[in-house]
């Protein structure tokens, strides 16, 4: 019954789509308004159509349904509830269903947002939407339905894979794919404005929230599966440049370019087509990401050819490619920049250079991502990629990046004077030095671990200065205290001193990144009850095993005691054996962060032997913490910056007072 | 406090800057600050070496880092929690203590194993298309760089050298910029009467 319902569902939600695609553009080629409203409502109908059958599937799992072979592959009857939310998303048809679910949604309200006021780019918007989700419920109707049922229906379900059931991929897997999703909006506008031939900025304009949106959910999503990582996986780190979070991170580095190049355009009519260029990029790793986790192309070329779906989204990569950088080609003639560079110290010189090293990072890690693919297609070999590489190549472009990032809110607009800038930057580069050598004298030797912390310090300390300088200025216009004026600050500029946050978060990023990679200790060690371990400046002593039954699942615990000098503390890491996936025992890692230095101790319990011998990983992890104090500060800050601006604003510009307004958006 | 913070200099408004009266005291006490740290640092870092690790378990670890567990994605041996990962652990360790070097530890795997073994691509055959790749494209990008750099100083010669001139406020993007700017310069003056 449901199955019946929800193929049903999925199906008029594909003929919608369809008519919705055409349906706009004939009206924009005719001149005919009905066809584009009724192409808006066809848009609406398959927002609706698609949730509706979310719900079924939904429903499905709720109600136990193992007459759907999705069903079963996701869930038990024991599985917890929470979990079979995560077994909706949890396989190919199913995140597929997800994917086409956010951008239905994202499509309709963005549509009903911007119907009136784009007028002459909204038809084209809507094609291109409605173009993306019909291929989406094509491959949903045709190829991999999560409506197919089985037969006989059996009495339980295989389950989610144990990795799964964790609180992280509630929440992450959501976040990643909304924010893969949410990169078709400002995509969309652009194909428009090249379409309609609306290159001016209003597109971007247009389109800003949504830019920034998918790049706090690109964040959220990678953010959130950093954490997963690091309290599932038990190895001790929190990113490992493997191919699934190379796609992840990919369109992030994307929009992370693109939120800094769009300002350009906007203020000075500059990198027209590095803007577009840009988009079209973005969406398209977009789509390669949700392509390579779902279509099995990692594994090997062989498994990618006999993929149900690998085919079809190679195809439809390829066509989006083919199309948009025709469009893009086709209209370079009206893509004229309306001014030149003034100077090489100017904010919009930092932005363009920051965005060059962006870009390296994505052509290298793209590289990295599809290699084993090329060497096993040219050279029968299947060769590696591991972090190594990556570590390699992408550390010192980042390095770069966050050194630019601090010089970057540094400059103007338009020209900077190279002495009057060095004569202001004599104690910021005084506190950043300061910074440094206190680096050095923690244990700071390698130039590459000096020179990383020298420019994540130099970068936090100028976000700093660019707050307090303003405060103080606001605190002096407006009469009010410091800290009134220091949150004064973002309500006058949201944008920009959201962003400053955001800069403040990636700095306090670096810093972890720098901690855990060259200052982590670790030991392998087999261990009898009552035996210890010396890890940096942590013992660690086994006291013994207890094995507790649970249904579905059963833990063995250790007991575990760890000294650092005066103080000690109890740990208990687990293995927990799933019913269904004993070959596939999953790691309960405990991590304990030691204030105030910041160290993670963090204990895997590897194996477990009869005797009570146990074998364990233990790590020492400085700084982790700043990874998640920076990360949030970076979600905040994007939304700062996100938040529609305050009503009074608009006012002003409708009154023609146009000059707070535009101001107010640098 | 502030002064401290780099807020009698403002690069926006030259003119406006106060011409420093002691302002090389605060990089002279850091200068001071910093080799007394430093000197405390390198006698710490004398105390450390002298703590340090098992051998064999530290190359052990460093060997199986390098290493890709066959049967898992991606997950070095070193961390890996399977039960191949954990053999291959003990052969390694096995091999050191027979005294065997790390490259032919790796050797022995990639034998057995094939190159996919190895986590870091090997810098020679077919996998070094990868890094040539790789040095290829920071190199084309340094070029552009390169090329913008020297249209721009063609262009506008010694243009940097001199002072800035204040954004025109002929965009009205500029104009409260300029507003708050004014202020800013107004409040420093202010501070110093």
């Amino acid at each position: 019954m449901t199955a019946s319902i929800g193929t049903a569902l999925l199906f008029i939600a594909f003929l919608a789509a369809l008519y919705g695609a055409v349906a706009s553009v004939l009206g924009a080629r005719l001149r005919v308004p009905e066809l584009v409203v009724s192409a808006r409502n066809a848009v609406i109908g398959v927002a609706a159509l698609v949730s509706l059958a979310a719900l079924a599937l939904i429903y499905a799992f709720v109600t136990h349904d193992f007459s759907l072979k999705y069903v079963v592959a996701q869930s038990t009857r024991s599985q917890p509830w929470p979990y079979l939310f995560s077994g909706f998303y949890g396989g190919q048809a199913g995140s597929l269903l997800y994917w086409s679910l956010t951008l239905a949604l994202l499509a309709a309200v963005a549509v009903l947002i911007h119907f009136r006021a784009d007028r002459r780019l909204i038809p084209y918007v809507i094609a291109t939407l409605m173009a993306v989700e019909a291929f989406i419920l094509a491959v949903l109707n045709f190829i991999s339905s999560p409506f197919e049922t089985i037969s006989p229906v059996p009495p339980d379900g295989r389950g989610l894979n144990p990795l799964l059931q964790d609180p992280g991929m509630l929440v992450h897997p959501p976040m990643l794919l909304a924010g893969y999703v949410s990169v078709s909006i400002p995509f969309a506008f652009a194909i428009a404005a090249l379409v309609t031939g609306q290159v001016d900025s209003r597109w971007l304009r247009a389109t800003r929230h949504w830019a920034l949106l998918s790049w706090l959910f690109l964040s959220l999503g990678n953010l959130l599966g950093a954490w997963w990582a690091y309290h599932v996986l038990g190895w001790g780190g929190y990113w490992g440049w493997d191919p699934v979070e190379n796609v992840a991170i990919l369109p992030w580095f994307a929009m992370s370019a693109y939120v800094h190049s769009v300002l350009v355009q906007e203020r000075r009519g500059m990198l027209k087509v590095w803007n577009m260029a840009l988009i079209i990029v973005a969406f398209n790793l977009a789509v390669f990401g949700t392509f390579v986790v779902r279509s099995g192309i990692l594994a090997s070329v062989h498994s990618f050819a006999v993929s149900e779906i690998g085919p079809y989204f190679f195809g439809f990569l390829a066509a989006s490619l083919i199309i948009s950088l025709t469009l893009l080609v086709l209209r370079l003639p009206q893509l004229r920049d309306e001014h030149d560079f003034d100077s090489l110290l100017s904010r919009e010189a930092a932005f363009l250079f920051n965005n060059l090293l962006l870009v390296a990072v994505i052509v290298v890690t793209f590289l990295g991502v599809i290699f084993p693919l090329l060497s096993e297609a040219l050279q029968g070999q299947r060769i590696n990629v591991g972090a190594p590489f990556y570590q390699q190549v992408n550390g010192p472009l980042l390095l770069a990046v966050v050194a630019l990032m601090g010089l970057g809110m540094l400059v103007p607009w338009r020209r900077g004077a190279a002495r009057a800038l060095l004569r202001g930057l004599r104690s910021t580069l005084a506190i950043t030095a300061l910074f440094t050598v206190a680096a050095i004298a923690l244990g700071a030797r390698s130039p590459w671990t000096i020179l990383s912390i020298a420019a994540c310090a130099f970068a936090f300390v100028v976000a700093l200065r660019e707050f307090h300088r303003t405060a103080l200025a606001l605190m002096r216009a407006r009469q009010t205290g410091y800290p009134a004026a220091l949150l004064g600050v973002f309500r006058y500029n949201r944008r920009r001193y959201g962003g400053y946050l955001v800069h403040v978060g990636v700095a306090l990023i670096g810093l972890a990144i720098i901690g855990s990679s060259f200052f982590q200790t670790e030991r392998s060690v087999s261990l009898r009850p009552g035996q210890s371990v010396q890890v940096g400046q942590y013992t660690v002593a086994y006291q013994g095993l207890t094995t507790v039954n649970e249904p579905g699942k059963r833990r063995t615990i250790a007991a575990m005691l760890v000294r650092h000098g005066a103080r000690s503390f109890q740990v208990a890491p687990q293995k927990v054996t799933f019913e269904n996936w004993e070959e596939q025992p999953v790691s309960e890692v405990v991590i304990k962060t030691v204030y105030p230095q910041l160290d993670d101790v963090y204990v895997v319990m590897a194996a477990s032997g009869a005797d009570g011998a146990a074998s364990f990983h233990v790590f020492v992890n400085p700084l982790v913490a700043f990874l998640w104090l920076g990360g949030a500060l970076l979600v905040v800050g994007g939304l700062i910056s996100w938040w529609p601006e305050a009503a009074p604003v608009v006012a002003d510009a409708r009154a023609g007072r146009t000059a707070p307004a535009a101001a107010a958006s640098s | 406090m502030r002064r401290g913070l780099g807020l009698e200099t403002h690069h926006f408004h030259p003119s406006s800057l106060p011409r420093g009266s002691g302002g090389y005291a605060l990089p002279t006490v850091v200068v001071t600050v910093a080799l007394a740290v430093l000197l405390a640092a390198v006698t710490l870092q004398i105390g450390w070496d002298a703590a340090r690790a098992d051998a064999i378990d530290e190359r052990t670890v460093t060997i199986a880092k390098q290493l890709k567990c066959p049967v898992c994605q991606n997950v070095p041996v070193a961390y890996s929690q399977s039960q191949l990962a954990d053999e291959m652990r003990q052969v390694i360790r096995d091999k050191l203590t027979q005294g065997e070097s790390e490259e032919a530890i790796i050797q022995y795997f990639v034998d057995r194993y094939g190159e996919d073994v190895l986590l870091e691509p090997r810098r020679a055959g077919f996998s070094l298309l990868l890094w040539l790749a790789a040095i290829g494209v920071v190199a084309f990008g340094g070029a552009v760089v390169g090329i913008v750099l020297w249209n721009w100083s063609r262009a506008r010669p010694a243009a940097v050298a001199t002072a800035a001139p204040a954004d025109s406020p002929q965009s009205p993007a500029g104009a409260l910029e300029e507003l708050f700017e004014e202020e800013f310069a107004r409040y420093k003056r202010d501070k110093r009467s």
